[in-house]
């Protein structure tokens, strides 16, 4: 649409900055809170400018053991984080990939059996199925460990299904020239089919980090030991905190603190998602 | 370089559907077949199999004397060029070239030497560092058939590699295509279902129908001689003019089924009363009062293409469609008649019923 009418392009600006604003206070209230004392974020009226006490709260918040959140410091729950996200990640598009391959590329017997099988998978989320898997967890030895944290999470049906619609779009004659070429299974699948999901894998990777990143009731279950504790887990804690008031201007600095890796994540692979948009390759 | 042949080769596919049955061809050391025959008919079924991508149902398929029934495609010397071109699209022109080759083991020098060599020979030099998505459709399929000219093949499969070009392109390519045939001795299986690129290309063509082979035989043997109904009506263009009908007693008539009869001056090479087809080429049609053969025109439309003029119109004054090829730029009016004789050499008898030829 190639409109030119200077008050409408003015009054759409606005809304679409009113949005952002709208959607941005409460980060920006949180950086801010997270700069101040203890007290300030009780007292009204709510700062909306920086404090003096950054380097304090952060250097505590990263290196310091946090008391009400077990004692540890935010730095180790986000590496616990990371290790988690990444695992159910990475485990979650290896997995998947490697079965959407069998799916569309091999004939097996009960093949649609076992697509819908884990179609039908799709039901049963970590939540609908917490008791019976904790079971499992608890019986191999699994609790308080990162395994524990990571594997139960790992099969999906979604990322399964979103490979085999891809697989089944790529044509029949790359096939049969690798054939030709003599690329046996596993070359076939490394040298051509993974190069050419580079763009879903991108996709998945942002949505599956996110998912993994926000984790709260699986750790919650399986980790009592505290070194094993995950930043949502500790920003939740901090804000349960039994008689003493919470803790605000560290719940804050922790949340600015669990926002990084998303957002990296983020802006690191929608790069390489818009460039393979762009490029379409088939 | 290798002979291949096919020895009652059939392929059912599941559902019951036959596309091929009972091939026999048998194709020589350094020859260049064409597979033609409508869409539908078992061309790329009968190349996919010699390939190997697709199991053989029936029969038995050499190459080079040794059958290769159970081999994997990579292991049958072949290499095949695809009508969508196929090139892996996240690899360089360099890279789809080299694929094969590094799969095969070769050493690096060597890959490097073979592709130096087919970028020279298909002209593709300045485009070795490229995507396949950034070239047009003509350079890809060039590509393609520098990925099949580096693995130094016995023989090369093609199926319906021009069918996605312009018409222009497509004529250079196949000029190309016979060059480069001529350079390299290997035996070319060619599929297609252009008979003008089939009779361009072709040492011999391989006519095919609803699965069955219709006649083997070189362009000319085709042209001249089409062993069915179906070859004459495929082969040559415009299309044959055929009419059907019964023989007098003397097989020197014949009653046309749309009206009309024609008369010969020596009796046909048909049993007196049969019913038969006649066909005739538009070519071989010639303005004419006095001869043997003898039949009128009346003009419908004339079609002028430059080089020649098609004149279109029905025999006599009855229904059965007739067009004959005159040489240059002529001017017919609609509703003129045109008096015409066809030479016996030029005649071709099929059986009515079997569409087998007669004569
Ligand atoms: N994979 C398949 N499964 C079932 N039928 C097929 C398959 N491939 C081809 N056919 C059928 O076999 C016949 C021959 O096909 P094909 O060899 O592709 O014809 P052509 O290449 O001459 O156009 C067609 O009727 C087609 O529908
Ligand atoms: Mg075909």
């Amino acid at each position: 649409m190639v409109e030119n009418r200077p008050l409408l392009k003015l009054f759409t600006h606005a809304v679409l900055i009113l949005g952002v604003l709208f959607l941005c206070f409460p980060v920006w209230m949180s950086l801010v809170a997270s700069t101040h004392g203890p007290g300030a974020l009780s007292k009204s009226p709510i700062p909306l400018w920086f404090g003096d006490q950054a380097w304090e709260n952060y250097s505590q918040l990263i290196f310091g053991g946090m008391s009400e959140a077990g004692g540890v410091p935010v730095g180790m729950m986000m590496l616990n984080s990371l290790i988690m996200a990444l695992g159910i990640t990475i485990g979650k598009i290896a997995v998947s990939i490697l079965a959407a391959y069998a799916i569309v590329y091999f004939r097996f017997p009960f093949r649609m059996g076992f697509f819908w099988m884990i179609f039908v998978t799709l039901m049963l989320p970590v939540e609908v199925r917490i008791l019976p898997t904790f079971d499992v967890v608890t019986k191999l030895g699994l609790l308080n460990s990162y395994g524990g944290l990571i594997v139960p999470l790992i099969a999906s049906a979604t990322a399964t299904f979103l490979f085999r619609q891809f697989f089944l779009t790529v044509p029949d004659e790359l096939v049969e020239a690798a054939r030709i070429d003599r690329a046996g299974p596993m070359r076939f699948f490394w040298d051509i089919l993974l190069p050419l999901s580079r763009t879903n894998i991108a996709a998945l990777f942002i949505i599956l980090f996110i998912y993994g990143w926000n984790q709260y009731l699986w750790p919650l279950l399986v980790t009592t030991d505290e070194s094993l504790y995950t930043v949502v887990m500790g920003i939740q804690r901090m804000v349960n905190s039994g008689e003493q008031l919470p803790v605000w201007h560290y719940i804050m600095g922790t949340a600015m603190l669990a926002l990084i890796p998303p957002v990296i994540v983020v802006v690191a692979m929608q790069n390489l998602f818009v460039k393979g948009l762009v490029e379409s390759e088939k | 370089m290798a002979t291949l042949e096919i020895k009652s080769l059939g392929k059912t596919y599941p559902g019951n559907v036959v596309a091929a049955e009972g091939i026999d061809i048998a194709i020589e050391d350094g020859e260049l077949v064409v597979l033609v025959g409508p869409s539908g008919c078992g061309k790329s079924t009968i190349l996919r199999m010699i390939a190997g991508l697709e199991t053989i149902t029936t029969g038995d398929l050499f190459i080079a004397g040794k059958r290769v029934n159970d081999h994997e495609p990579g292991e049958r010397d072949i290499a095949m060029v695809f009508q969508n071109y196929a090139l892996y699209p996240h690899m360089t022109v360099r890279g789809n070239m080299a694929y094969g080759l590094r799969n095969e083991g070769q050493p690096k020098a060597e890959i490097e030497r073979r592709i130096a060599e087919a970028a020279r020979t298909l002209r593709l030099e300045d485009y070795l560092d490229r995507k396949p998505r950034q070239l047009s459709g003509g350079q890809r399929q060039r590509v393609a058939m520098g990925r099949a000219i580096v693995r130094e093949p016995r023989i090369f499969l093609f199926d319906e590699p021009l069918s996605n070009l312009d018409a222009k392109l497509r004529t250079q390519l196949r000029a190309e295509l016979k060059a480069l045939h001529r350079r390299l001795g290997a035996t070319f299986v060619y599929v297609t279902h252009d008979q003008v690129e089939a009779m361009s290309l072709a040492d011999r063509i391989v006519l095919m129908n609803a699965g069955q082979v219709e006649q083997i035989g070189t362009p000319l043997d085709l042209y001249l001689r089409p062993a069915s109904r179906f070859v004459a009506d495929f082969i040559g263009s415009p299309n044959m003019n055929v009419f059907e009908g019964v023989l007098d007693g003397e097989a020197r008539a014949l009653t046309l089924s749309g009206g009309g009869s024609i008369r010969f001056a020596d009796p046909l090479p048909a049993a007196p009363g049969a019913r038969v087809a006649l066909g005739i080429r538009p070519e071989h049609l010639h303005p004419g009062d006095e001869g043997p053969g003898r039949m009128e025109l009346t003009v419908t439309f004339i079609e002028q293409l430059g080089a020649d003029t098609v004149v279109h119109g029905t025999l006599g004054n009855g229904r059965e469609p007739l067009a004959v090829r005159l040489d240059g730029v002529q001017m017919r009016e609609a509703g003129a008649s045109l008096p015409l004789i066809c030479s016996p050499e030029h005649i071709h008898l099929f059986d009515a019923d079997t569409g087998r030829r007669l004569n």
